[in-house]
C-alpha cells in the first residue's frame, strides 16, 4: 500500500489502529466505532493527531461537532460501487467545513479517482503496483466539467458566460 | 435544437476515449467483470441474451437528420441494419460487438451524440413531451430546462454510483405527455400568481416491481433554483437510499418508508444551504438555452391552405391519416405529424437503416432537418406546412411509416422482451404481432378509439405496462411464459396504475383474453366513451368474467 497526495507519492505517517489494539501515542487512525466508544481516551493521549476511518454506513453528521479535534478522515470503500462516500466527502468539506485531510481507501477503482478529487478527496491509498503515471493519466481523462467541484467551484454555465463576455 | 460548443464536444470525445481505455483494460483482464459492469452500463452497454446491446442517447427525444443518417450508417456497419426506439426516447442497437463499441462511440461523437448514462445506477437521459415547443396547450417550452439538466447530470462526480437508476422527466404543457408522475423526479412547468415561471416538483414515482405515483415535494420552485433543488434531492437520496436490496433501492421506496414530509424536510434543509451557491442558474444561462429552441421562422402563407382541404376531402385514405396521425400545431399553418413505428408486421419501435435514411431525407425536405422520438416509440415531425402534408404522406406510405394508428389500440408500447432481453420472463413482440391479427382492418382499429396497450416482458416495466389502459406483463411460471393483465392504467394527468385482472394467462390464451376485454368494452361503452372511462364506470368484474370464461371454454 502506498499513498498519493498532491500528485506525488508520499510517506504515510499515520498508523492504523485495530479496534482491539491498545491505544498508542502518535498519529493514529481509528475506526468510527472505536472513536464513538473511546473518544475521551483517544483525545486524552499525550501526543499525536487523530484520524478516523469512516465507512459508507457511518453517520457523517455525528462528526460535525467534533471535526476540530480530527486531522484526517479516510473515506473507506468496502464496495467500489457504494456511492455514499462521495456525498459524505462533500458534506465533510462543504457543509461541516472540515479542514483536515480527506483520504480515499479501500475498494474504489481508478476510474473513480477524478470524481473523488472533485468532491473533495485530498489523498489516495493505492496498491503498491499502482503507478503514479496511471494516477496522473486517470485524472486527465475528462477535462470538461459541467458541475461545481473542489477543482473548479464554478459550474460551466458561469465560466461560459465569462468566456464570451 | 441545442448545438454543442467546444466544451460539450471535448467532453464526449474524452468520454469515448475513456471508454475505449476501460474496455481495453477489461479485455486484457485488468478490470474484473464486476468492475467493468457499472462502467459499461454508464455508457449504455448491456450484455444481452444473444449479444451486447448499446443504448444510444437521444436527449429528450431531439434528433437531426445528420445524426439520423449517422445512426443508419452505424446500424448497418456494426449491427444488422436496424435499430429500436425505446420508451426513454433512445435508440438501441441489439447486435454490436463489444470490441467495436468504442468505434461506435467515436462515430457518434462526430455528430454530437453519445451513450452516456443511458443505463446504470446514475441519472438517466432526461425525457420530455414530444410536442414541446409546438403544442397548443404549452405553458413554456421544457427543452431548455432539459438541456440544463442534461449538462448538469452528465458525468456528475457525486452521483455516478447511486443506489439505483434515476429518471427525470419535464413537462411544459397542460396535458402531461411526459408521464412525470411515474418518474423518480417529475417536473411540471407552472406559473405562480405573479406570472413567474417555475416548477411543481414531484418525487418518488416509478414503475417496476412497486409501481407508485410521485408525490409533490414542492408546489413552486423558481426556475433559477432548478439545479440546486435537484442536487439537494439527489444528495439526500444518495446518502439515505437503501443499498441492501436492489428491489428497494429506488427513491420511491425511500420516500415511502421515510414519508414525504420527513424526506421534504431533509431536502429543503440541504437546499437552503446550497440554494444561493454558484449552482443557482442565471437569467443569462436560461436565455442562452432558450435561444437554441426558438421555433423556426414560420411562413404564414399556408393558412387555410385550399389545396390541403381539397386533398383532405377528395382522398379518404389521406383524410384518415390526417385524422389519426396529425396534431394541431400552435401555428395553424402547420401540422405536427407522427410517423408510426407500429405497422402491423413490424416489431414496435423498430426502424431499418434504409428507413432511417429516408426519414432523414424527408426531415430535410419537410421539417427543417428535425426529428423527434416519443416515449410511445413513434417519431414526430414537429413543423410540417399544411401544403406539404399530402406529399409527405405519400412518401411515408412508401416506407411503411404511415399506418394511421397513433394513440390507437395497435400503437402499442412494447419492450424487446425475450427476443433480445436477458432479463425477460416472456416474449412481448410476438404478443404485439398477434394482437394486431385481431383486427381485420384499420376500421376495426379506429373503432376502438383511444385505447392503449402496453407490454413488458418482465417486472422492470420497460414497456410501461402499469400505465397502459390495458397492460400485459410477462411472468415466468416454471419456465413457461405466462402473462398478467392489468386494466385502467394511465400515464397522463389522470395518472393511475392498472388493476390486476386476476390470475395470469398462459401464452396460448393471453391474446384471447385481450380479445374478450376489447369485446366487453365495445358492448358496454356509451357512445364515444374512451376505454378508461368505461372501465372506471363499470369496474373490473365484467372484463374479468368474460376473459376467464372464454379461456376456460377454450
Ligand atoms: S421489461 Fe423486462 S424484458 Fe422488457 S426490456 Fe425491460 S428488462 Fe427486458
Amino acid at each position: 500500500m502506498k499513498l498519493i497526495k498532491q500528485h506525488k507519492i508520499v510517506e504515510d505517517n499515520w498508523m492504523r489502529l485495530a479496534d482491539d489494539a491498545p491505544l498508542a501515542d502518535g498519529s493514529i487512525i481509528v475506526s468510527y466505532g472505536r472513536w464513538q466508544q473511546d473518544k475521551d481516551q483517544i483525545l486524552g493521549r499525550s501526543n499525536g493527531e487523530v484520524g478516523i476511518a469512516l465507512c459508507a454506513e457511518d453517520d457523517v453528521t455525528s462528526l460535525a461537532e467534533e471535526l476540530d479535534k480530527i486531522s484526517l478522515i479516510t473515506l473507506h470503500f468496502e464496495k467500489f460501487n457504494d456511492g455514499r462516500s462521495f456525498s459524505q466527502t462533500r458534506w465533510l468539506k462543504e457543509k461541516f467545513g472540515f479542514k483536515g485531510e480527506l483520504r480515499a481507501s479501500g475498494a474504489y477503482i481508478q476510474d473513480q479517482i477524478l470524481p473523488l478529487i472533485k468532491v473533495g478527496i485530498d489523498s489516495f491509498e493505492v496498491p503498491d503496483e499502482f503507478s503514479l503515471e496511471a494516477f496522473q493519466a486517470a485524472i486527465r481523462e475528462v477535462s470538461v466539467q459541467y458541475q461545481t467541484s473542489t477543482i473548479e467551484p464554478s459550474p460551466l454555465f458561469r465560466r461560459r458566460q465569462l468566456s464570451v463576455n | 435544437m441545442y448545438q454543442y460548443d467546444a466544451f460539450d464536444q471535448t467532453l464526449i470525445e474524452e468520454r469515448a476515449a475513456q471508454f475505449r481505455q476501460q474496455t481495453t483494460r477489461y479485455l486484457d483482464g485488468t478490470l474484473t467483470e464486476e468492475q467493468y459492469l457499472p462502467l459499461r452500463l454508464m455508457n449504455g452497454l448491456y450484455i444481452q441474451l444473444h449479444a451486447p446491446m448499446l443504448r444510444i442517447a437521444i436527449p429528450y427525444g431531439q434528433l437531426n437528420s445528420v445524426q439520423l443518417r449517422k445512426l443508419a450508417e452505424i446500424s448497418e456497419k456494426y449491427d444488422k441494419g436496424f435499430g429500436h426506439f425505446t420508451t426513454r426516447q433512445n435508440l438501441q442497437l441489439n447486435w454490436p460487438e463489444l470490441e467495436q463499441v468504442p468505434d461506435i462511440l467515436d462515430e457518434l461523437a462526430s455528430v454530437q451524440m453519445h451513450a452516456i448514462q443511458t443505463s446504470g445506477n446514475c441519472i438517466r437521459n432526461v425525457t420530455t413531451d414530444h410536442l414541446a415547443g409546438v403544442a397548443q396547450d404549452e405553458i413554456e417550452d421544457p427543452r431548455p430546462y432539459c438541456e440544463i439538466i442534461r449538462q448538469w447530470s452528465t458525468l456528475h462526480p457525486e452521483f455516478a454510483f447511486l443506489p439505483r437508476k434515476f429518471k427525470i422527466a419535464v413537462n411544459g404543457a397542460e396535458q402531461d405527455r411526459a408521464a412525470i408522475q411515474v418518474h423518480d423526479i417529475g417536473l411540471q412547468i407552472v406559473k405562480n400568481e405573479n406570472g413567474e415561471v417555475g416548477f411543481s416538483v414531484l418525487v418518488g414515482g416509478g414503475l417496476g416491481r412497486t409501481p407508485i405515483l410521485g408525490k409533490q415535494i414542492r408546489g413552486f420552485l423558481p426556475k433559477e433554483d432548478l439545479l440546486t433543488y435537484l442536487e439537494a434531492i439527489l444528495r439526500i437520496y444518495n446518502l439515505h437510499g437503501r443499498r441492501d436490496n436492489k428491489y428497494k433501492a429506488r427513491i420511491k421506496i425511500l420516500v415511502k418508508e421515510m414519508g414525504i414530509d420527513t424526506f421534504r424536510d431533509l431536502v429543503e434543509q440541504e437546499w437552503n444551504r446550497i440554494k444561493d451557491s454558484s449552482l443557482k442558474l442565471t437569467a443569462e444561462e436560461i436565455q442562452r438555452m432558450q435561444s437554441y429552441f426558438v421555433s423556426r421562422t414560420l411562413d404564414d402563407s399556408a393558412i387555410n391552405d385550399e389545396q390541403f382541404q381539397r386533398q383532405y376531402r377528395s382522398n379518404s385514405e389521406f383524410a384518415i391519416w390526417v385524422d389519426k396521425n396529425l396534431v394541431e400545431h400552435k401555428n395553424p399553418s402547420y401540422k405536427i405529424v407522427y410517423l408510426s413505428l407500429k405497422a402491423p408486421d413490424v416489431p414496435p419501435g423498430d426502424v431499418t437503416s434504409e428507413q432511417m435514411r429516408q426519414i432523414a431525407e424527408l426531415a430535410d425536405q419537410f421539417n427543417g432537418g428535425h426529428i423527434r422520438s416519443t416515449h410511445r416509440q413513434d417519431l414526430v415531425f414537429s413543423d410540417v406546412k399544411l401544403s406539404d402534408c399530402f406529399e409527405l404522406w405519400q412518401a411515408l406510405k412508401e416506407i411503411n411509416l404511415a399506418t394511421p394508428n397513433i394513440g390507437q389500440v395497435t400503437d402499442m408500447i412494447c419492450c424487446p422482451g425475450l427476443d433480445y432481453c436477458a432479463l425477460a420472463n416472456a416474449t412481448s413482440i410476438p404478443i404485439a404481432k398477434e394482437i394486431n391479427l385481431l383486427f381485420d382492418s384499420i376500421d376495426d382499429v379506429h373503432d376502438l378509439n383511444n385505447l392503449t396497450i402496453n407490454i413488458s416482458g418482465c417486472m422492470n416495466a420497460c414497456g410501461h405496462h402499469d400505465v397502459g389502459h390495458i397492460g400485459i406483463l410477462g411472468v415466468d411460471k416454471k419456465g413457461e411464459e405466462w402473462y398478467q393483465i392489468t386494466l385502467g392504467g394511465s400515464a397522463s394527468n389522470d395518472a393511475s396504475l392498472g388493476t390486476r385482472l386476476g390470475p395470469s394467462f398462459h401464452r396460448r390464451d393471453v391474446v384471447n383474453a385481450i380479445d374478450s376485454i376489447l369485446n366487453v368494452y365495445v358492448e358496454e361503452r356509451l357512445a364515444e366513451e374512451p376505454f378508461l372511462d368505461t372501465f372506471r364506470r363499470i369496474g373490473l368484474e365484467p372484463f374479468k368474467k368474460r376473459a376467464y370464461e372464454v379461456n376456460q371454454a377454450a
